[in-house]
């Protein structure tokens, strides 16, 4: 070897040839093989690739035909077009995947990440814990929408104004109402619905629950506009 | 590196204090995933945008994998104390605040012995 006996990791400077692998037919240490990959014979997989797809490569002078180095790496190549083929078929059949929904995805995490929304005490006020607001606001409307006739619409919680940070949150929720009950009679059933769950699923102290109904629908299933 | 050690005081080196957070925001960590009605802490923007496991292979050693998700462990060099932020998803059907108080506690335990704050955000019910 022309190389420093001593570079290397131990067990690789003993006698070459001893493993069949590693003989002087092999060229590189495969460990640290470029993009072109040799085969033990000396061939390139490239060569034999294109050997096989009818574009004859290098092929060195006098390089056996049946050489089995080059007629196993050839079966793994044909093994692994096959799939090639297979999945790109299976792709063809179903629908290419819509880009711009992924990419709004993408974006909806990210400004989740960066603005996660305010967070609201949760417990007594001298306690440290919180919730944001986006995920009280998602379970005081889901609480509104336990109400007959009511499709809930927006829910804002912040705290009062002019209170401290800790103080009991005021939340603000829009409903549409069904049009077989007594407004009033509706929106009252709404607050108590929203306040019991703040208290019961949260944890979290309110001071009042605005109910404003912004529009009637047909509770038969069509809406009336 | 230089250390002071007058008066038999040595000042604590960052990359102990660092160890410190790190192993102790672990262990509030493994503590609140085990605390009932928790969900799953909050993953951190790289997680969800890709696996995890593939961001540390990427960059093994780095920040990204030495800190778990969901919790954010720093001491507050006046008075010592180590404030350790937990982000988490409660369960449907658990009260988000008594799964807060269940996870300080375990937090609580968990610290060994440290002086500890520990602060839990719901950022989401699912």
């Amino acid at each position: 070897m022309a190389m420093n006996g001593h570079s290397g990791p131990p067990g690789t400077g003993g006698s070459p040839g001893n493993d069949p692998a590693r003989s002087q037919d092999c060229p590189r240490d495969p460990d640290h093989a470029g993009d072109d990959d040799l085969l033990p014979c000396g061939r390139s997989l490239d060569d034999v690739w294109a050997d096989h797809e009818g574009a004859p490569g290098e092929a060195p002078e006098g390089h056996p035909v049946d050489c089995v180095h080059c007629t196993a790496a050839l079966a793994d190549l044909r093994t692994l077009d096959d799939l090639v083929q297979r999945t790109r078929a299976e792709d063809e059949n179903t629908p290419a995947p819509d880009a711009s929904a992924l990419a709004s995805r993408v974006m909806d995490l990210v400004r989740l990440e960066l603005r996660p929304g305010r967070s609201l005490p949760l417990g007594e006020a001298e306690e440290d814990h919180w919730i944001v607001e986006t995920a009280a606001a998602r379970a005081l409307r889901d609480a509104a929408e336990t109400v007959a006739g009511v499709r809930a619409g927006s829910c804002r919680v912040a705290p009062a104004a002019g209170s401290g940070v800790r103080a009991p949150v005021r939340v603000t929720i829009e409903v549409e109402a069904g049009a077989r009950r007594a407004l009033p009679e509706l929106a009252e059933a709404v607050r108590s619905a929203v306040a019991g769950a703040a208290d019961r699923a949260i944890g979290m102290r309110v001071s009042e629950v605005d109910v404003v109904v912004v529009d009637l629908f047909d509770e038969t299933g069509e809406d009336p506009r | 590196m230089t250390h002071d050690a007058r008066d038999g005081r040595e000042p604590v080196p960052p990359t102990s204090l660092r160890e410190t957070g790190e192993r102790l925001a672990l262990a509030v960590s493994e503590a609140a995933a085990r605390v009932p009605g928790v969900a799953f802490l909050r993953p951190r923007l790289s997680d969800r945008l890709r696996g995890s496991t593939a961001l540390a292979r990427l960059r093994p050693g780095s920040a990204a994998d030495r800190t778990p998700a969901g919790v954010r462990a720093r001491r507050d060099p006046d008075t010592e104390r180590w404030r350790v932020e937990v982000q988490l998803t409660v369960r449907a059907g658990h009260r988000a605040v008594d799964v807060a108080r269940a996870v300080r506690a375990a937090g609580e335990r968990a610290a060994g012995g440290l002086p500890v704050e520990i602060a839990v955000t719901v950022t989401g019910i699912v």
